[in-house]
């Protein structure tokens, strides 16, 4: 760096930034929530995480030797370990390795580089690998374990799991059923779709709830039709403790992205609001299928998008005002996902949508000077 | 002003609080190119002797008495590394000056103005562009504003503070001049909040205080206020279309070095020299020196050495490249015998800052949030690696100062002022070309018209010859008939 810049720069530590230090800083504010993660679903959180990291860094390493690119340069940034792990946080635990080979992929080479590597992709690589694997292997990518406190770790089970995750060739056997369970947001739909319609049945094509975003759940979970309540998932067990302090994690970890300035509040706030305000109209609108209000935010994915995936710079609006207006966005495409769709939980794609959005937002919201 | 960065210099750092006079020099190299490369034409001939001060070209004027040599290409101090023609004063030693008398009161404006062309008086304050054009163009607005900017806002950049300090009456002396000339309605004096030495000297004078007409505008220390269309902007409210200069509005913003040089040239001195800062590369030492214009930029090095140990050191240390201009708007350059010029504001020695390789830009907006000028710089990064012209415009390339606040934030360690330059360059040359292009159509068609014009001129005279041959013809047959008659009559008789 130019030298006469040192004593600015030591009066302003946020402005020494390098690509790679905002990657490593995103991961480490990732940290708290995962580690959280792992101690209630267990060591199969951790082994998908590496495991994810390790393939998509391979398939990196293969395309930047395709493209004729440096290596050791595209390597460097960090930034396809933070896709990684953030796809990674988005799946159930210990989800077998063919799945998390076709992720990688779709997340490296599809979400990345067919567009031209890091910084020419319009769509959230961890999105696209997500969205790949949740429209191909909706059983394997929604079936979340039921939350047990460091339960995981000590259970024979999980252990054999987690090296089945590895050997297996192909989907889940139906030993693991009994302790699948749907996410919150997945009970409460089922539930009220049932309430609201007597032909609903427990499909086994619902998405995207769950903590980091977006899971789901398998059909052969037996929740069709069943109270909420009479599920464990009503407010103080453990199922609501174990997401609504995940997302409390992610929470923490995105005001400290704020706190560092690696991010801005215009995005997160607005989507936030924006989901917030859909809610309250779906509340009036149709009061029999809605969340209380307060864990509409801290049940499924919205904190941990809000911060982490909606903020994905190269994706998002760069101007201010088309931030807030991208955010906003995806808090009301979000929540209208949640309540028509066929999945619980709307974040991945609403994203998606709006990532399409961020070049049009870009270029209409030029910031405005009188001429 | 939104943006910027506020720079300053390290804590313990020194400024020699003298200004050290180059002596003469064997020889001085004098580019034949105006900034804009235009080839400047001159009536001056090889071994033809001159005088100090005496105007070779537009702007170029001799720093000395001596001998021209033919025009040879020679290293310029620029950006682009490119080499030009340039001339060779060889210097005979005498430094005998053109006799020029300094100006009476009552000589008009346009006196004034040949006067400032002759003298070679440009804009110190790094676009060299004619003072002269400048004011001319604000004297066609009756309600003028003058705008003398003090701004240095770069660290490593003393010139004007240094001027200021230590010829404060003649400063004042000058501004009033100018005031008295341009009749402004507002005299705003800019100056930034860390020169507070100049402040003082200049406030403490005698003259000012018995009539002040300056109007002080304190500005906090912050990079790149001191931008011209910046500083007019926030001082008056004005806001420039694209491509419309301060004085296209009646607002005359000139650099406090020039409005020196305005008042020497109508005093009768022509603007021959400048301040320059040389520093080290870390900013610790600083030094002034007073450098003739077409003075190599090795032989000011060699004398600040000379003047500061500290310079020296750092000199042997670094005795190949040098960084002409302050640390964020210059540009790095061989030590050599290229030519200091009027845009040369200083100069900094020791190791040009180690240019990381930029990676791929993930749009993190950084850039946008230091810029002063409000714009979207990666946006522009994108359209000028495509060279998408209408997407430049649509982004407002030509609002950008080239300040270079974006490459500073960049974590990519993208060189995004370059990629403006080059645009601007590319925008440029496309708008000559259709210049250009629009000339020739011009000529082309005014010179089918002037073709059919004369084949209509002609085909209407030769159909007046035609006609005006049948009536002659006519004519003769009438006469021959009426003699023939005449004959006839006459035997008959």
């Amino acid at each position: 760096m130019i030298p006469a810049l040192q004593s600015y720069r030591q009066a302003n530590p946020a402005q020494r930034r390098d690509t790679t230090r905002i990657m490593t800083r995103v991961c480490w504010a990732l940290v708290p929530g995962t580690a959280l993660m792992a101690l209630w679903f267990g060591p199969g959180v951790v082994t998908n995480g590496l495991l994810l990291i390790l393939l998509c860094v391979l398939f990196e390493a293969g395309a930047l030797l395709l493209r004729q690119r440096s290596i050791r340069h595209g390597l460097n940034d960090g930034s396809i370990v933070l896709a990684a792990w953030l796809l990674a946080l988005c799946l159930p635990p210990a989800v077998p390795m063919f799945v998390l080979v076709i992720g990688a992929a779709a997340t490296t080479l599809l979400g990345k580089h067919v567009y031209g590597g890091l910084g020419q992709n319009p769509f959230n690589p961890a999105m696209v690998g997500y969205a790949v694997l949740l429209i191909s292997f909706p059983q394997n990518t929604t079936q979340w374990i039921e939350p047990q406190w460091l339960g995981g770790w000590f259970n024979p089970d999980t252990w054999e799991r987690v090296w089945s995750q590895i050997t297996a060739s192909s989907g889940v056997t139906s030993a693991w059923d009994a302790v699948t369970q749907a996410t919150p947001l997945d009970q409460f739909r089922t539930a009220t779709h049932a309430a609201s319609s007597a032909t609903t049945s427990a499909s086994g094509m619902s998405g995207m709830s769950g903590m980091s975003g977006m899971s789901g759940v398998s059909g052969v979970s037996g929740v069709s039709g069943v109270n909420g309540s009479n599920t464990g998932i009503g407010i103080g067990s453990a199922t609501s403790i174990a997401w609504i302090s995940l997302s409390a994690a992610w929470l923490a970890g995105g005001l400290y992205l704020l706190f560092v300035g690696l991010i801005r509040w215009h995005l997160p706030v607005a989507m936030l609001a924006a989901a917030t305000t859909t809610y309250i109209v779906y509340t009036v609108w149709m009061p029999d299928i809605t969340l209380p209000l307060p864990w509409v935010l801290f049940y499924g994915g919205l904190i941990f998008g809000a911060f982490f995936i909606a903020t994905d710079p190269v994706t998002a609006p760069s101007s201010r005002s088309a931030r807030l207006w991208y955010g906003a966005g995806i808090g009301i495409l979000c929540v209208v996902l949640r309540v028509h769709s066929n999945y619980p939980e709307g974040v991945a794609f609403a994203v998606l949508l709006m990532n399409a959005c961020a070049p049009l937002l870009d270029r209409v919201c030029v910031r405005d000077q009188p001429q | 002003m939104k943006g910027g960065l506020a720079l300053s210099r390290p804590a313990n750092s020194t400024i020699d609080d003298q200004i050290h006079t180059l002596p003469l020099q064997a020889t001085y190299y004098l580019p034949a190119v105006s900034y804009s490369r235009a080839v400047l034409h001159s009536q001056y001939e090889p071994g033809q002797s001159v005088l100090r001060g005496e105007s070779i070209a537009q702007g170029v004027i001799a720093p000395t008495s001596g001998t021209l040599r033919a025009q040879v290409n020679h290293a310029w101090p620029h950006p682009s590394h490119l080499e030009v023609p340039t001339w060779e004063l060889e210097a005979d030693g005498l430094d005998t000056a053109l006799p020029l008398a300094p100006l009476a009161q009552n000589v008009t404006t346009q006196d004034k103005l040949s006067r400032l062309t002759m003298a070679g008086v440009q804009g110190l304050g790094g676009a060299g562009f004619s003072t002269a054009k400048k004011i001319e163009r604000v004297l066609q607005h009756t309600e003028r504003t003058l705008i003398i900017n003090a701004v240095e806002c770069e660290p490593g950049v003393e010139c004007d503070r240094m001027l200021m300090q230590s010829h404060a009456s003649s400063v004042i002396e000058a501004c009033h001049a100018l005031v008295e000339w341009i009749q402004p309605t507002q005299t705003l004096f800019a100056i930034e909040d860390d020169k507070q030495s100049a402040i003082d000297a200049l406030t403490s004078d005698k003259t000012h205080q018995q009539n002040p007409v300056l109007t002080w505008v304190t500005l906090p220390a912050v990079y790149p206020s001191g931008a011209e269309s910046l500083l007019v902007q926030r001082l008056t409210g004005l806001h420039l279309a694209p491509n419309q200069r301060a004085a296209d509005a009646g607002v005359l913003c000139v650099n406090v070095g020039t409005v020196m040089a305005i008042y020497n040239a109508l005093n009768g001195n022509a603007a021959i020299d400048r301040l320059i800062s040389v520093s080290t590369q870390d900013l610790m030492h600083t030094t002034t020196l007073s450098v003739r214009f077409g003075t190599p930029l090795n032989a000011v090095l060699k004398f600040a050495a000379s003047q500061h140990t500290g310079l020296a050191e750092a000199l042997r240390l670094n005795p190949t490249a040098v960084q002409v201009g302050g640390p964020l708007s210059g540009f790095s350059r061989p030590i050599d015998n290229a030519p200091i010029l009027a845009g040369c504001n200083a100069l900094l020695i020791g190791p040009s800052h180690q240019s990381q390789p930029p990676s791929a830009c993930i749009r993190c907006a950084e850039c946008a949030t230091v810029c002063p000028a409000n714009l979207l710089p990666q946006e522009l990064y994108t359209a000028a690696r495509s060279d998408d012209h209408d997407v430049l415009k649509h982004y407002r390339l030509d609002a950008c100062v080239l300040c270079g606040c974006c490459d500073v934030v960049c974590p990519a360690h993208i060189p995004l002022t370059q990629w403006f330059r080059f645009a601007k360059g590319s925008v440029a040359e496309q708008a000559q070309n259709e210049a250009d292009a629009a000339l020739a159509r011009t000529r082309s068609e005014q010179h089918a018209a002037r073709v059919e014009q004369r084949a209509l001129e002609k085909a209407v005279a030769d159909e007046q010859r035609r006609s005006a041959a049948a009536a002659a013809k006519h004519a003769k047959a009438d006469i021959q008939a009426a003699l023939a008659r005449v004959k006839r009559k006459k035997p008959s008789a």
